[in-house]
């Protein structure tokens, strides 16, 4: 046994019955979901993305860095989603390389990169209503007219430490993912199914989201 | 006069309740129906209800005064909810609605006894009285206690889980849904802006939506209404928010309001919390309380409630009426209604003149007599009005007139609490008229909260507020502002009626706050006693304290103080009102604030094994797995065998960089020089003043690599705020990384550890190779890479292993299985403490307070270093000394019970050490199976901390009178002094 196929848990657990499951597969350790049987097709659906690589990259000169051949976002709060990959900057010294279409087999031996795959809960919605979802759970304005997503909030989700990021806010097709330090994953999920109870919200599994940022990819 | 047992329902245009829509209802036992659209109040009204409650002291009825929930008299108790107010709340079907405050059936009259013996309840004469005999006041204070409050909660109500928090964003926030929040809304999101507009009924048009005066040639106040809100609808930058009231206006341009939910939403009610860049409040206008001996009586209400009663619910208010009133909307009142079918015997209106010519006109073509400068001189009737005497204005002559509705009103007054919970200044005027002054920034004003009278001018200042609100957001419409003012001002501008407020000193039932049953004579008696500022005379009397707060006596009450003084009542201030003005529910407010904790990567193992999970900073954690609150076995476990438990809660931070070891030096105190790769040394954690805030563990795991941890109560923002604030300016390069939720942390623990460790690594893990405080990294089963350190704390071989989060479960899952044999056995927090305890090792969590300091707690030797630096945190003043100089300096000691108290009293955390004076205090004290005794740590005078000191324990639940636990200072460790069990 490798590292690999050692059994890697999310911080995530779905109330889902084991019975429910309707594809899953074992990806680098982490136990997948890639479709529930009963998560429907209208939405909105809220999906786990925690087992997604997730790199941080800290540095003086970390414009010069090029994560997986990719130029990083120059200005603070922005993000680029491209290649499969979301590049986020969050400080002048510090950015993040969310892998969420590709699956990169290594991280680079640099100092400057920290794999914080493991460091937050990643889960993402899709669908209509998210807007009236997120007013319950955070006062950040995902709403504000002058940004353009992708875009990047960060502040109190659930009261708690989170960053959420907006790639798509069309009202009946929203894309929105949020991350918080893991420990808080699952009472930030119950906090959303609870949250989005009214308007539908369903667990969904992975090929969901991933169909979704594939048809935003080809869209730009 | 016989009250119809059902009124029936009027056919107008004007209508808000739908009658194909009816809804059945209990009021106490009885069944009752009303109509989709009303509210408890106005159905049960309907139904011939008039006396909804009992007042609080006096025991009086008490009927339908005000639609809007400005006093208590509809309080009543809905589906289980106590002191629900029925004017505002939406009927439901199957609601189970019950009087409250009452023994008997409300309309039995012995029990307005109280009433007669007013005398015997003056000002305060409940904090007055009752006190001598000094043997007799527990009696009194069990039965004023039993008599104080409204409405009763039962012990075991649990309301339905429906409320919800909601955060809203918006540039423009307009609060008040009328003719000029409308056209607020309308001008600002006119400039692309996102417009929020609340509006606490359950329909926009404030007062205009049921009146029928003719806003244009061919349109009504009402239709005008209906299109506004049309209008406002299909903007799609604004978001209404119906039966939402703002509870407050706070710094930052942030607004509170509760919503109230209908039979289709998802909830009951829900606060939603509002950012916004710029406000308007149109808020309007309230009416001020007529002040006239019985101005409680069921039957006596106020015009617009009167009015709406007819207008908006089809209910005629009553049959004969008296009009008294003091201002033009009044008369107009007076004037629909009769056209009603109400008969109007008179109109006494307190002005002398000044009335608006086409409503006297109408009064008279309605032989309606008017009465100017006339006042009411009190009503009649016990249970309800059935009569009421006018006086003229110098009270030579009175006229009696038999009637049901008595409607009266002292004039308008602004709704201006809101603005008045956000800082702005509310005084009265020299002809008793409210002033606002001192709006706070980008908060705007308009309708007739700003003053404005006329239906022109009421909707252009809306459009001007919303304008003005659009150019705090950074929009160009100066020019706009400009012309709309313009505008504004070349509208005829009615003049003020002025506020004449006749008061009846003289009766004994004048009732100045309904809620706390609060006289005018009652109020000049404060005054006689010397309150005479309507905040003292409120602490004496009660006045405006009662749940509607100060909506109806705030105005009120400073005017007749000034008559009871004689003192100008420009002297006078209003009563400030905080937030929330309108009532909301505490389940609602407690909803948001369900404590969300963190979960260990370990947690679902642990849960699994039986862990007794609890909150504990902020996690969730076991803290033991067996019943015995000492975890006896856990500990054996540890000391005899080998022990697993779950470290990964504390935070847990990579530093890396050139200057990280600068960094390192500058923040912990101990002498982290000469560090090599692979070896771990102890730090101290002080602030700026050299308190003792937490003891780390630092690593070296590169050249320029540092791995350390930190209390769990010490944040990843934390640390890199305190990190930052005292590197800036340095220009030092190294970087901060919180690994605390990717790591996840498992500690083994005991004699065999290195045992079960060779068994599943590969490298050289004994204790040449792998020391006390060495760090190495080393790969499980092949499988995995950890980090592992020796830690010496629990007295045993002891190895932290820290891996990523994820695979956390999994590693202690290979633990638990190769160690079976080796008798491994989880155990808790609770273990752990004791564990540490037995070692003697500072256990923060109990015994930081603010007397820690790294002196006080025994750890001195981390205040020397090479080389010195002074711009380590908190070096300098514990260097100098004590940054408690010229007190007594307390020191940490280690205590044993002398007696053996196993079962019996043992001084718990916080207990004082005390004889004549308190000498110290108690951190902690645990029951050591190993040593089986009763050990702790203390805090003492320095006198005391010498070996063998009986320290006497006073326990917080100890009397005055009662022995002393007695405990002795001993050494420390208490177990393993030397080292020998940890290092092998």
């Amino acid at each position: 046994m490798t590292e690999e196929t050692m059994q890697r848990r999310s911080p995530v657990l779905f109330p889902n019955p084991p019975d429910d499951v309707a594809g899953r597969e074992m990806r680098k350790g982490w136990d997948v979901i890639l479709q529930y049987h009963s998560e429907g097709e209208t939405g909105p659906f809220l999906v786990d993305l925690s087992h997604r690589d997730r790199w941080e990259i800290r540095g003086e000169k970390i414009d010069r860095i090029r994560p997986l051949e990719m130029t990083l976002p120059e200005t603070p709060g922005q993000c680029r989603f491209q290649g499969g990959v979301l590049l986020l900057r969050f400080t002048g010294t510090s950015a993040g390389v969310w892998q969420l279409l590709i699956q990169s087999p290594f991280m680079p031996r640099e100092d400057a990169y920290t794999d914080m795959t493991d460091g937050d809960a990643l889960l993402a919605l899709a669908g209509p209503h998210l807007s009236g979802i997120m007013e319950k759970i955070t006062p950040l304005d995902l709403a504000v007219p002058a940004a353009r997503p992708p875009f990047q909030a960060t502040g109190p989700v659930c009261g708690i430490p989170g960053r959420i990021i907006v790639l798509d806010r069309n009202p009946d097709d929203a894309v929105m993912l949020i991350t918080c330090p893991r420990g808080y994953g699952q009472a930030v999920a119950d906090a959303l199914l609870k949250a989005g109870k009214s308007a539908g919200l369903t667990p969904a599994g992975e090929q969901r989201m991933l169909d979704r940022l594939r048809a935003l990819q080809s869209a730009k | 006069m016989p009250i119809k047992k059902k009124t029936r329902r009027l056919h107008l245009p004007t209508l808000r309740i739908d009658p194909d829509t009816p809804v059945s209802f209990r009021f106490g036992l009885k069944k009752y129906r009303g109509f989709a659209g009303d509210t408890i109040a106005t159905a049960l009204f309907a139904r011939g209800i008039r006396i909804f409650s009992r007042s609080r002291k006096f025991r009086r009825p008490r009927g339908l005064y005000s639609l809007d929930g400005e006093s208590a008299n509809c309080l009543l108790n809905v589906n289980g909810f106590p002191n629900v107010h029925a004017e505002t709340t939406p009927l439901q079907p199957k609601m189970r609605v019950r009087p409250q405050n009452r023994r008997y059936s409300l309309k039995r009259k012995f029990i307005t006894a109280l009433d007669r013996f007013d005398s015997a309840m003056p000002a305060g004469f409940y904090l007055r009285r009752f006190h001598k005999p000094r043997f007799l006041w527990p009696y009194f204070r069990k039965h004023l206690r039993r008599a104080a409050g409204i409405g009763q909660l039962k012990p075991n109500f649990r309301p339905p889980d429906r409320y919800e928090h909601l955060h809203v964003n918006a540039e423009v926030c307009v609060i008040g849904g009328g003719p000029a929040g409308m056209l607020a809304a309308l001008a600002a999101a006119a400039q692309g802006l996102r417009v929020i507009l609340l509006e606490s009924r359950p329909w926009p048009g404030g007062h205009f939506d049921y009146r029928i005066t003719p806003y244009r040639e061919d349109i009504l106040l009402f239709q005008r209404m209906r299109t506004l809100a049309e209008q406002v609808e299909n903007v799609p930058g604004i978001r209404i928010f119906l039966r939402t009231a703002a509870t407050g206006l706070y710094p930052d341009h942030q607004i509170m309001a509760v919503q109230t939910g209908t039979a289709g939403d998802p909830f009951d009610q829900r606060l939603i919390r509002i950012n916004a860049r710029s406000i308007v409040t149109a808020t309007g206008c309230r009416e001020r309380p007529l002040l006239f001996e019985h101005n409680d009586r069921p039957g006596v209400m106020q015009p617009e409630t009167a009015l709406r009663l007819a207008r908006t619910y089809g209910i005629l208010p009553g049959a004969r009426a008296v009009f008294c009133v003091g201002h033009d909307d009044g008369l107009a009142a007076a004037v629909d209604l009769h056209d009603l079918g109400l008969t109007v015997q008179a109109v006494a209106d307190l002005r002398t003149g000044g009335q608006n010519p086409a409503l006297v006109e109408a009064l008279a073509a309605r032989e309606i007599p008017l009465l100017n400068g006339w006042t009411v001189l009190s009503a009649r009737g016990k249970t309800a009005v059935e009569g009421v005497t006018l006086a003229s204005p110098d009270g030579k002559e009175t006229r009696g007139f038999k009637c049901d509705l008595l409607a009266a009103s002292a004039g308008k007054i602004p709704a201006a609490e809101l603005l008045t919970s956000a800082g702005a200044e509310t005084a009265f005027g020299p002809g008793g008229e409210i002033q606002i002054r001192n709006l706070p920034p980008h908060v705007h004003t308009a309708g007739t909260l700003a003053g404005y009278d006329l239906a022109d001018a009421i909707e252009l200042s809306g459009q001007v507020a919303g304008l003005r609100a659009a150019a705090d957001c950074g929009a160009s419409v100066e020019a706009d502002i400009l012309t709309a003012k313009n505008a504004l001002d070349s509208l005829p501008q009615k003049k003020p009626d002025g506020m004449p407020f006749p008061i009846q000193k003289t009766g004994k039932k004048v009732f100045v706050c309904f809620d706390m049953d609060v006289t005018v004579k009652e109020v000049r008696q404060a005054c006689d006693l010397g309150f005479d500022r309507p905040e003292l005379v409120k602490r004496l009397t009660g006045a405006g304290t009662g749940p509607g707060q100060g909506g109806m006596p705030g105005y009120t009450l400073p005017p007749v103080i000034a008559a009871c003084t004689g003192k100008p009542v420009e002297e006078m201030q209003p009563s400030r009102v905080r937030p929330p003005v309108a009532p909301l529910l505490l389940a609602t407010c407690a909803t948001g604030h369900t404590s969300i904790l963190k979960q260990s990567p370990a947690f679902p193992v642990q849960k699994k094994l039986g862990g007794l999970i609890q909150p504990v900073n902020g996690w969730e954690i076991a803290v033991r797995y067996s019943p015995d609150r000492a975890a006896r076995s856990g500990i054996d476990t540890v000391r005899q065998h080998i022990g697993i438990t779950d470290i990964s809660t504390p935070g847990k931070f990579r530093i890396f960089g050139p200057d990280a070891e600068k960094a390192l030096r500058r923040i912990f105190l101990g002498d982290l020089a000469g560090m090599v790769q692979g070896e771990a040394r102890f730090g101290l954690m002080c602030s700026e003043q050299g308190w003792l805030m937490d003891r780390n563990l630092i690593a070296r795991q590169g050249e320029t690599d540092y791995f350390f941890i930190t209390a769990p109560s010490l944040a990843a923002e934390t640390v890199r705020e305190w990190l930052d604030r005292h590197t800036a300016g340095e220009g030092w390069n190294f970087h901060l990384t919180a690994l605390t939720d990717a790591m996840g942390g498992i500690r083994l623990a005991g004699p065999r550890t290195r045992e079960l460790l060779q068994r599943l690594t590969e490298s050289n893990v004994s204790n040449a190779a792998f020391p006390v405080l060495g760090y190495r990294r080393f790969r499980i089963r092949d499988e995995i890479t950890v980090h592992a350190i020796r830690n010496p704390d629990l007295g045993e071989i002891t190895c932290d292993l820290f891996v990523p989060a994820s695979r956390t479960g999994a590693l202690w899952e290979i633990l638990i299985d190769a160690g079976r044999d080796l008798g491994i056995q989880p155990f808790g927090l609770t273990a752990e403490t004791v564990l540490r305890l037995e070692k003697g090792v500072v256990n923060l969590h109990f015994e930081a307070d603010r007397h820690a300091t790294p002196v006080t707690m025994g750890l001195g030797e981390f205040l020397f270093r090479t080389p010195v630096e002074p711009g380590t945190v908190g070096l300098k003043v514990l260097r100098e000394g004590s940054p408690r100089r010229g007190r007594a300096r307390w020191k940490r000691v280690g205590f044993r019970m002398i007696r053996k108290e196993e079962g019996g009293r043992v001084p718990s955390e916080g207990a004082i050490v005390a004889d004549d004076a308190v000498r110290g205090r108690i951190s902690q004290c645990r029951y050591s199976p190993t040593l089986d005794a009763y050990i702790g740590t203390a805090l003492v005078e320095e006198s005391l901390t010498a070996e063998g000191t009986s320290l006497p324990v006073f326990a917080p639940d100890m009397q005055q009178k009662d022995d002393r636990l007695s405990v002795m200072v001993v050494p420390m460790p208490f177990y393993d002094p030397d080292n020998a069990r940890a290092g092998q």
